[in-house]
């Protein structure tokens, strides 16, 4: 498995670091209920097919990437940088 | 007064020479420039002003003359041998970790095939040519390499890993040597 850094170029999996769903980046308001920041810690989804998950380049440039990929035939789809996106 | 002395990340594991191959400890003072956020533009023009230079784009290395200027990961680039203007400082946050890295140069013909034990990366001469810098691992490090030359690169690594990474260079380049014997 190979991912698409939008800076390093294509590399092997193994200079990534795999950190969950990239849920985790669309933070709820800090006044929301318990119940909403619960389900933002702690609930996901296990879909077979498209995903969008959080990869660190830890052995490259060190950006966080939200990287789009399929769970059944484990193709990745797209590679974008999280910088920018909602923290 | 006690008196401290430097000492080098190596120590007395280096130099080093196997077969065509050879590797040498790199003294020089090491900075990080990371630009503050929204101050990007306002950092490159200042090393523009008063270095001379053009910020390095990924992958890049800008020399001045034993100076060198290179990207160094997604946030900072790295000065190696030449101190950044102290105007930088004010767009950026400015860090000297000359004692936190061990640099080396390794060179000679069979250095890529040396390289290529150690590294996923592609080296050769036509995705990693001279004055193109990456980030990846040699071996299990996290490493910053550069191609000086045709058959010269520099590898820093974390200076707590500088025997490992004598250690994983040396049996490399006995493999690689060992290859190239003629029978
Ligand atoms: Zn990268």
């Amino acid at each position: 498995m190979r991912i698409e850094c939008p800076l390093c170029g294509s590399r092997d999996r193994r200079e990534f670091y795999y950190s969950g769903h990239a849920s985790a980046l669309e933070r709820p308001d800090p006044d929301s209920s318990a119940e909403v920041w619960d389900d933002y810690l702690h609930n996901r989804d296990n879909p077979a097919g498209l995903t969008e998950d959080l990869w660190h380049h830890e052995m490259g440039c060190s950006a966080w990437l939200v990287v789009q990929r399929d769970t059944v035939s484990h193709a990745v789809l797209a590679v974008r940088l999280a910088k920018g996106d909602q923290l | 007064m006690v008196e401290l002395y430097a000492t080098s990340a190596s120590e007395a594991a280096l130099p080093l020479k196997i077969g065509g191959v050879s590797v040498a400890e790199v003294a020089t003072s090491l900075f990080l420039v990371a630009p503050f956020k929204g101050k990007f533009t306002q950092a490159a023009t200042v090393l523009n002003t008063q270095m001379g230079l053009e910020w390095p784009a990924v992958h890049e290395l800008k020399r001045m003359g034993g100076a060198y200027v290179l990207w160094f990961d997604h946030a900072h680039i790295a000065f190696m041998g030449a101190e950044p203007s102290v105007e930088l400082a004010r767009y950026a946050a400015v860090t000297d970790v000359s004692d936190a890295c061990c640099i080396i140069d390794i060179s000679g013909v069979s250095v890529r095939n040396v390289l290529a034990r150690v590294t996923p990366l592609d080296v050769r001469a036509k995705s990693f040519n001279i004055g193109m810098t990456q980030r990846s691992m040699v071996m299990h490090m996290q490493a910053s390499i550069t191609c000086l030359g045709k058959s010269k690169f520099r590898v820093m690594v974390f200076r707590s890993m500088a025997r490992t990474l004598v250690h994983d260079l040396t049996i490399a380049m006995e493999s690689v040597a060992a290859r190239e014997k003629k029978v």
